[in-house]
């Protein structure tokens, strides 16, 4: 439902005046309107710089919107800035608190309050406060920049009648501009939202006037003529003078005028929803004495609204300075849309006594809005954005330079944006304005962020067909991450977030993507969402080709794994790490990844996770090929399997450690690799290990045997055999080699034996 | 302009107590009501103010006028007026253009 308001403004007249009532009510200091006549500017002084205006009655509801923009903040006492008068009871200031952190706030006699992060102001950029004051009720709500301040409740109850805006009760200095001001009285319009107000000026006079012969003139002695010498150029200052100035109509004695007018046409509007219009006239007379005429508003259902007198009633003129009158025009039947405020007629004239000589001097139209695509809020450049609710995807992608702004724009917008970012169908949406999306988000500030628009962003992510993102876009969304508060929204978040992982395409995802995922599990609170984070991770981790991902990828999943308890997690531990490492396809895994996995296995402190360790490790050499492995990694999975606890795991050990070794080519290992392998031999039970053990000879023999390698002309073979009736401890080595001569294929070859204890 | 009106011995405005440069109001109810807020009071003027303010005041009109005075926090009394015609019912107050309009002094009773 559009909002019923019953006054709005953005001092687009460019007048400070309390005379006549229809500006302000009372003026205290000096406060301007300066160019370009949009917004009202209090620069504090003792005794305050205000405005102030009293509604036509009283209500117990008053809801309202303007925004308020520091030029320069308070660093000592606090200033208020815009106040809700009450008729009875208590009054209700909105303040800024410099001590702190720069928060808006408000106070009556019952209470005093400061809102949240979002209430954080600073200078140089404008913040939309919308509010909602219940007398009856006894509460106050508010917003800033859309996002909900705690609702404040109080004692007495109250009428409202009107503001007052400015800069007041303070000690220092204090510069506000405030604009786009509109009130009603009707609770359900509360938030009244994003809106903006403009002036529209005369235009252009209608060709339905009458203005007579030697009665509606311009100050010249013209007769006013829709042919000759339209009306509306007399009407049509910006701003406003506030003398009873030359530009005018005038009503010359009284000569049978009182049928006679001059039809004003307004400057059109382009907006298409409207929330309100006023009308505001500017008038004198040439001396005191009292007259009588007449100055109303027609719409398109030919309602006439009395500005100031009617034609039936009409209104005494004889002021010898500018006076000011206005009125909130009713609501046509069809409501308001462009039509409507475009065909808003003003008519002066219907004078029956103009004796002194009325002056209408101006007459212009405010109205309220909600701002289209493209249309930008008034004079502040910094906070200039656009707020349609929805719209599609190719109108976002037009959008998406000005996202960039969005770190100084208020919370409204944000919202606004990612209303919009959830309504476009982002698999068909171009990789630009998915990067523009991730700007978007990039510049919020998501700590601060409820947990609802966490779930937006995630519902934003879910969305996302990342595999044909770039890569930069991705770094932005990781990036977020990190910052959400995962124990506002427990359910949502990780979950959300294992599926975002499970849809990543991270062969083609760069190192600092990983990067931030990485950052993102150290920064899970894992103890409050075991299960789930764990999973998630080990999701992750299983879909991760490690062929492009180099050795951070692991090495920060061994940071974060070295902050998981695994004690709290056992499934985590013995289950999904072993599933995660034989996941690895190790055989297209650079050396350096795969030495960031070990690095992590032999970090663990195994006599904590028997089972996890060894089967885990098992899977993992198991799928090595060791022969394109480099010596350096191969020692590093000799010392790893030195240290397991092979005792309590004895039906995998030594069937993997047999298949190990069988895949070693030990001629290409230096000495110390062998050695290593034949301590590995050394410890292993093989008794207690029949699977293993009946693959070698009964009593004895060669049993086992790494062969082999073939590099050009060479072929080398290595048997070793141990000794089971000395308990193990008896170990032959056999070296066998041939040499292939290369042209007649025959070869040359040695055998020799080493035997030792 | 009213006639007679501001009185040559009232004293400058706005109060001093308010610590402005500047203070106007559209109408009596509004002035009465920052005054108020302000720590002033209103009270009757006396026979020697009267003469002195207001017996020889008029509205623009030449309407004859009834004063009040308002008196700030630290005793200083600053004269207001009302005309008496029904449907005029300006103020004349102390500062440009010295008076509030017609009807400015509706709905408000001392």
């Amino acid at each position: 439902m559009p909002p019923t308001l019953v006054y709005n403004t953005t001092f687009s007249h460019g007048v400070i005046s309390s005379s006549g009532s229809g500006l302000f009510n009372s003026i205290v200091g000096s406060p301007t309107i300066p160019s370009p006549y949009n917004y009202l500017r209090a620069t504090y002084a003792v005794g305050g710089t205000y405005v102030s205006k009293t509604l036509l009655s009283a209500n117990a509801v008053l809801v309202g919107r303007f925004n308020v923009y520091f030029e320069a903040l308070a660093t000592g006492d606090s200033h208020g800035f815009f106040q809700m008068n009450a008729a009875t009871g208590n009054s209700l200031t909105l303040f800024f608190y410099p001590d702190g952190p720069n928060l808006i706030g408000g106070y009556n006699t019952e209470l005093s309050f400061r809102g949240d992060s979002y209430a954080q102001v600073t200078t140089g950029q404008k913040y939309r406060i919308d509010f909602k004051i219940d007398g009856t009720g006894k509460t106050f709500d508010w917003q800033v920049d859309g996002h909900a301040q705690t609702q404040k409740t109080f004692t007495t109850a109250a009428t409202y009648n009107g503001f007052m805006c400015g800069a007041w009760s303070g000690g220092d200095s204090q510069i506000v501009r405030i604009s786009d001001i509109a009130l009603s009285q009707t609770a359900g319009d509360y938030p009244l939202g994003a809106g903006a107000v403009v002036g529209l000026r005369p235009s252009d006079d209608v060709n339905t006037e009458a203005p007579g012969t030697n009665s509606l003139e311009s100050a010249d002695g013209t007769d006013i003529s829709y042919a000759s010498n339209k009306g509306y150029q007399y009407l049509d200052e910006n701003p406003w003078t506030s003398e009873a100035a030359l530009d005018r109509i005038q009503g010359i004695l009284n000569t049978g005028g009182d049928s006679d007018h001059v039809d004003i046409a307004f400057a059109d509007t382009a907006e298409t929803t409207i929330n309100g219009v006023r009308a505001i006239l500017q008038y004198a007379s040439a001396s005191t004495s009292a007259n009588l005429g007449a100055c109303v508003i027609v719409d398109e259902d030919a309602t006439i609204t009395t500005l100031w007198g009617n034609p039936t009633t009409r209104a005494d003129y004889s002021e010898t300075s500018a006076f000011y009158k206005s009125v909130q025009l009713p609501t046509p039947a069809g409501g308001w849309d462009m039509a409507a405020v475009n065909a808003l007629v003003g008519k002066l004239g219907y004078y029956t006594d103009g004796n002194p000589d009325i002056y209408w001097l101006a007459i212009m139209l405010e109205v309220d809005y909600v701002p289209a695509t493209g249309t930008t809020y008034n004079e502040a450049p910094a906070s200039s954005f656009s707020s349609t609710p929805v719209c599609s995807p190719g109108t976002f992608v037009a959008m998406s330079p000005s996202l960039a702004a969005f770190a100084s724009t208020p919370a409204l917008a944000r919202a606004v944006a990612a209303d919009l970012v959830g309504s476009v169908a982002m698999a068909s949406t171009p990789a630009l304005a998915r990067a523009a999306v991730a700007d978007f988000y990039n510049t919020l500030t998501w700590p601060s962020t409820p947990a609802a628009s966490a779930i937006g962003g995630m519902d934003l992510y879910n969305v996302l067909t990342f595999a044909s993102t770039p890569a930069a876009t991705m770094a932005y969304f990781l990036g977020i991450f990190p910052a959400l508060t995962l124990a506002s929204s427990p359910a949502l978040s990780p979950s959300a977030v294992a599926t975002f992982y499970n849809s990543l395409t991270v062969a083609s995802t760069p190192a600092a993507v990983m990067a931030a995922i990485g950052n993102f599990y150290k920064s899970l609170s894992l103890a409050s969402s075991p299960a789930l984070s764990v999973v998630g991770g080990s999701d992750y981790y299983n879909t991760l080709t490690v062929a492009s991902g180099p050795a951070f990828s692991t090495v920060t999943f061994k940071t974060a794994d070295g902050s998981i308890s695994l004690a709290s997690s056992p499934t985590f531990t013995a289950a999904n790490l072993a599933t995660l490492l034989a996941a690895i396809s190790l055989a297209s895994t650079p050396a350096l990844a795969r030495t960031g996995n070990l690095d992590i296995l032999v970090s663990r402190t195994m006599s904590s996770s028997p089972a996890l360790s060894t089967s885990g490790g098992m899977d993992l050499y198991n799928s090595i090929l060791l022969a394109s492995t480099p010596s350096l990694l191969r020692s590093a999975i000799l010392t790893a399997v030195g240290n397991l606890s092979l005792a309590s795991s004895p039906a995998l050990v030594p069937t993997s450690q047999a298949s190990l070794l069988a895949n070693i080519s030990l001629l290409s290992q230096p000495g110390i690799s062998r050695t290593a392998a034949l301590d590995i031999l050394l410890a292993i039970t093989v008794l207690s290990n029949p699977a293993f053990a009946a693959s070698a000879p009964a009593g004895g023999g060669i049993f086992y045997k790494t062969v082999q390698e073939n590099i050009g002309f060479r072929e080398r073979t290595l048997e070793s055999e141990v000794d089971l009736a000395a308990g193990g401890k008896e170990i032959i080595m056999r070296w066998i080699g041939r040499i292939w001569n290369e042209r007649d294929k025959t070869p040359t070859t040695w055998d020799r034996t080493d035997k030792g204890a | 302009m009213p006639t007679n009106w501001p009185p040559a011995g009232a004293p400058s405005w706005p109060p001093s107590e308010l610590g402005t440069t500047w203070l106007s109001c559209s109408d009596i109810r509004t002035l009465v009501r920052v005054l108020l807020d302000a720590g002033f009071t209103h009270t009757a003027p006396t026979s020697a103010e009267n003469t002195a303010y207001f017996s020889s005041a008029r509205c623009d009109h030449g309407h004859t006028v009834v004063g009040r005075m308002l008196v700030s926090p630290g005793g200083i009394r600053y004269p207001v007026a009302i005309c008496t015609n029904s449907t005029h019912r300006d103020v004349l107050v102390l500062w440009p253009p010295y008076y509030c309009g017609a009807r400015s002094g509706e709905g408000w009773t001392w």
